[in-house]
């Protein structure tokens, strides 16, 4: 029979490093658990959960910061947490939290989960708190729209960016193109300013699958632009001549590789702060990170007319709501109040660059040192960008956002014709 | 035939060399990108051995946050699950292996098929009962999720290992006087280190890179464990590439670390051909 | 010779108890739970439900959508299993014996393993990236082709990328396996073949592979059963299952209809199906595979 041998390190000694490891790390567990933090006895004593992903992003955390310092100033003996997951996980957990009935006491919600909330019955009515502070939301900017129902407000927009169109003047400069005006002279310039052996793009949209949302907000600027729409009212229009022309034409930028292929929204903003990209229709908040970020190209970057045939824009919003299962409603709502004074919203103006649900709150020292804001919040606020979402349709926008998605997609990626593929998503936008 | 045999080292050399390159290049461009400057992220040509070098971007990945925390806290969960999986798994793929009873087949398959279900499915309901149990927040209770997620391949794992020691080994131990867990302990593990010190690292590796359930349990930032801090490099509007390349060569050096510690253990049978009995 | 003829009634129990408890405790509950949900309608919670009996799985049943997930799965898993263990094997073969700079390169084999799974499929998607990426500007440098390769942008393309990045994952653990699996093989085996007159491919035939067989059984059989039911990160970060959903594994699916377009009865459907091909697979494999090695 044979034996093995001995191994080099003796099992006595293995087991035992193992142990007295193991041993540490169950120890330190324990404390870990132990130092968790007081819980809050009282509602006059109480800690207010608020997730708002958004806090770690340069000039948002400033401006949250000091929104949490004025409340604690405000009601003493009460705090704000920030009780952020990373942004990737965001969604999902607050998601899995509202299932769970554990939901933080302030949450953000964007476009897409805005109306599967209110339908899921999962937020609480500000209205009390919003009368009682004398605030119509009514005179709020026009994204507030979507969280009404029925007369009530459900949440509040903390943000909503209008898209705007951005141009590096360094890489036009360079080209020997100057603004674009139509957009012959639009097209031109993309070509121009696009060099992909030193990977350089004239425009940047993001085209990776797997994100509808990613991809249409990037998209529908374009789709407006040619004066087409997805939807009008109800009734989808995916067929229409103007959609199909927009397509046609971002089709032609990605086969002459004028826009980068399969990167997401983020990336973008990255090459944009780079200066690889050298035009963009995006909100505010690209401009402003660019400058904190790479303040170098920050420098170059410029707010136009929009080239594209059509006026029309939409925007993309933020907002925040309080769950019918927080914990602290009466305090989160008293937060967002104080996200709605003056002072507080002319300083997210300040230092975000983003526009808040009240108008006329933007310093007007702000619009002399950005002149090209002031087209932002005419359009901001002056009812005329759409929300790229439909959410007329309620929370079947999401199905309906990633059948548009995924013909469109099929467009750029499998060279589908584009009218047999609108037609495909004409078919399933109808049977929704 | 020597000038063969050496060809053949030659070969074999240009071979793993070649399979080495294949598997280190993604390191090698994640240790480049933590140090280039924002100015050649997206350089193209891409710049294979980079010019200039920048570590600031890099550097501030560790001022800002609570990197070292959370690197704490994943070294407590992840040895704790180590430990635990081992007590429970060893001898549970022990049992597997000597005993076949029905009984004992039936529980063996259906540790395996909680690995089935997507585990995205998993979370509401886990996350009531935890809450329930009032495991929320709490690293304990992360432990306890991590080593239910860890046991089966534990299990299965020292399984085979027992499978490949001849039961010869254990009958001698009978005719000694051992029960079975003497036989476990003192006769046969011995004889399985190299399997014991596999399933150790899965063990660590697979808790220290597991987020989701550390996610959704955790909610305190100062309790997360560094594969749930490592998302929070990833912004809302950009990435600095530098910096989740950073963090995650730090975050993959404790698992480095720990094969290196428990290499020594696979290196024991080298010497079993000179000892014969 | 029969195994397992104990006297000692009782050490299974106690053996394997407390083992087995801990799983099921932790995980039945959850999954009987995730079953339920995929019989109740969309927005079902435990305390407003609505029994849709099998209404979800029909919808996922029409769905071509599916089908084609159910391909993509079974084509990933396998080439992603088969690939892992390949390479793991051909690690741990290499491993086995002493040879100048043996340290550095088990370091080496170990390090995609102890790379965070988003990281790692951050920095192959930049590699592997259409415009910017190293894999295109090294083809067209060597001359080996002109203009660009979509590895992740060509439909055809995409899923082996994705494949690629998986197996580079996975195979550490293979390997780390499978090198613990050839320290049990006794070498009095091997150089009994030896002096038999079996070369080198021989004992590899007919001393390793036969040795490594309780390992490979089991390393299989959880390599497939992971892959199929938990891949997630790889795809979602390189190609969100895309493009055009050539990319699209079941999982993915699930994570689509649970969180992106709020399907919850659907996506527990979806879950559910996963659980009971996996179970079936395991099934057979344990009868007919696994059993026979006794």
């Amino acid at each position: 029979m044979s034996v093995r041998a001995v191994p080099t390190i003796s099992r006595r000694r293995f087991l035992a490093l193992t142990a007295s490891a193991a041993g540490a790390g169950i120890a330190v567990a324990a404390a870990g658990s132990a130092s968790r933090g007081v819980p809050a006895a009282s509602a006059q004593a109480a800690t207010v959960a608020v997730d708002e992903p958004s806090v770690l992003q340069p000039g948002y955390k400033e401006q949250l910061d000091g929104l949490d310092q004025a409340f604690a100033l405000k009601y003493p003996g009460s705090r704000i947490e920030q009780v952020s997951p990373p942004f990737p996980q965001y969604h999902q957990q607050v998601l899995t939290l509202l299932q769970a009935g554990s939901p933080p006491d302030v949450i953000r919600i964007d476009d897409p989960q805005l109306s599967y909330y209110i339908e899921q019955d999962w937020l609480e009515p500000l209205d009390p708190w919003l009368k009682g502070a004398g605030l119509d939301p009514n005179t709020f900017i026009n994204a507030q729209k979507d969280a009404m129902r029925g007369g009530r407000a459900f949440a509040v927009p903390r943000e909503s960016n209008p898209r705007v169109f951005f141009y590096n003047r360094a890489l036009y400069q360079k080209a020997g193109v100057g603004v674009p005006a139509d957009l012959a002279a639009y097209r031109e310039a993309l070509r121009k300013t696009s060099d992909p052996r030193s990977g350089q793009f004239g425009m940047g949209i993001a085209t990776k699958s797997g994100d509808p949302t990613g991809l249409m907000i990037q998209l529908m600027p374009v789709v407006l632009g040619f004066g087409g729409a997805f939807y009008d009212g109800t009734r989808p229009t995916a067929t229409d001549p103007k959609v199909i022309a927009a397509l046609r034409f971002v089709k032609d930028l990605w086969d002459n590789n004028e826009i980068p292929r399969g990167l997401d929204a983020v990336t973008i903003n990255n090459l944009v702060t780079q200066g690889k990209v050298a035009s963009i229709i995006s909100g505010s908040f690209v401009y402003f990170q660019a400058q904190k970020a790479n303040p170098a190209v920050g420098a170059q970057l410029w707010a136009g007319k929009n080239p594209l045939p059509s006026p029309a824009t939409m925007r993309a919003t933020a907002w925040w709501g309080v769950p019918k299962a927080a914990k602290h409603k009466d305090l989160a709502a008293k937060y967002m109040l104080l996200l709605l004074t003056p002072v507080q919203q002319k300083r997210q103006v300040e230092l975000t660059g983003t526009l808040p649900a009240r108008p006329g709150m933007v310093p007007a020292d702000f619009i002399a040192k950005n002149p090209w804001f002031r087209a932002v919040v005419d359009i901001g606020y002056g009812g005329k960008a759409v929300s790229y979402f439909p959410q007329q349709i309620g929370n079947k926008g999401n199905d309906a956002l990633a059948a548009i998605g995924n013909g469109v997609l099929s467009i750029l990626y499998q060279g589908a014709a584009p009218e047999r593929a609108m037609q495909d998503v004409q078919t399933k936008l109808e049977r929704l | 035939m020597r000038i063969r045999r050496a060809g053949r080292v030659v070969l074999a050399g240009a071979g793993i060399a070649a399979f080495a390159l294949l598997v280190v290049l993604p390191i090698y461009w994640m240790l480049v990108t933590a140090l280039r400057p924002d100015a050649d992220l997206f350089s193209y040509p891409p710049k294979v051995f980079p010019g200039a070098l920048d570590p600031g971007r890099a550097l501030a990945a560790f001022k800002g946050t609570n990197i070292v925390t959370w690197l704490r806290n994943s070294f407590a969960v992840s040895l704790a699950t180590t430990l635990v999986a081992g007590i429970l798994g060893i001898p549970a793929g022990y049992a597997m292996s000597r005993f076949r009873s029905r009984a004992v087949r039936t529980a063996a398959a259906a540790t395996v098929i909680t690995q089935m279900m997507p585990p995205l499915l998993l979370l509401v309901p886990m996350f009531l009962v935890f809450r329930k149990l009032a495991l929320l927040d709490n690293l304990g209770g992360l432990v306890i999720v991590d080593v239910a997620w860890v046991l089966p391949l534990t299990v299965w794992m020292m399984k085979s290992m027992f499978d490949a020691s001849p039961p010869e080994i254990d009958e001698a131990a009978k005719v000694d006087g051992c029960g079975p867990f003497a036989t476990l302990w003192r006769v046969v593990l011995p004889l399985a280190l190299p399997g014991l010190a596999a399933v150790a690292m899965y063990a660590f590796i697979e808790t220290w890179d597991e987020f989701l359930f550390a996610r959704t349990f955790i909610t305190s930032v100062n309790l997360w464990p560094a594969s749930v801090g490592l998302y929070s490099f990833e912004g809302e509007y950009l990435v600095p590439e530098q910096q989740v390349m950073a963090a995650a060569i730090l975050f993959a050096l404790p698992s480095l670390v720990l094969f290196m510690f428990v290499r020594k253990a696979f290196i024991g049978s080298l010497s079993a051909g000179a000892v014969k009995g | 010779m029969l195994r397992g003829v104990r006297s000692d009634r009782a050490a299974p129990a106690v053996f394997l108890g407390p083992a087995v408890c801990t799983v099921l405790l932790v995980f039945l509950l959850p999954i009987a739970l995730g079953v339920w949900t995929s019989f109740q309608a969309d927005g079902s919670t435990l305390d407003r439900a609505r029994w849709v009996g099998l209404a979800n799985y029909a919808v996922l049943f029409g769905d071509p959508a599916f089908a084609h997930s159910v391909l993509v799965s079974v084509v990933f898993t396998a080439a992603s299993v088969a690939g892992a263990y390949a390479a793991g094997l051909i690690a741990a073969l290499i491993l086995n014996r002493p040879f100048p700079g043996q340290p550095v390169l088990s370091g080496i084999v170990i390090l995609p393993w102890a790379m965070p799974y988003v990281a790692a499929a951050m920095i192959w998607s930049w590699l592997f990236d259409y415009q910017y990426g190293l894999f295109n500007y090294l083809l067209n440098v060597m001359s080996v082709v002109h203009g660009k390769v979509g590895f992740l942008t060509d439909p055809h393309l995409a899923l082996w990328a994705v494949v690629t990045v998986q197996i580079w994952k996975i195979f550490p653990l293979a390997a780390v396996l499978l090198l613990a699996g050839l320290k049990t093989i006794p070498a009095e085996h091997v150089d009994a073949a030896r002096v038999d007159g079996a070369g080198g491919w021989g004992v590899f035939r007919h001393v390793t592979l036969p040795g490594l067989r309780p390992v490979t059984v089991v390393l299989v059989l959880l390599l497939t059963i992971w892959v199929f039911g938990r891949s997630f990160t790889v795809i979602y970060v390189m190609t969100g299952g895309g493009p055009v959903d050539v990319t699209l594994n079941l999982v993915l699916m699930t994570f689509q209809q649970g969180f992106q377009l709020f399907h919850l009865s659907r996506a527990a459907a979806l879950g559910t199906v996963v659980m009971c091909i996996s179970a079936a697979f395991a099934l057979v494999y344990l009868r007919f595979i696994e059993a026979p090695a006794v």
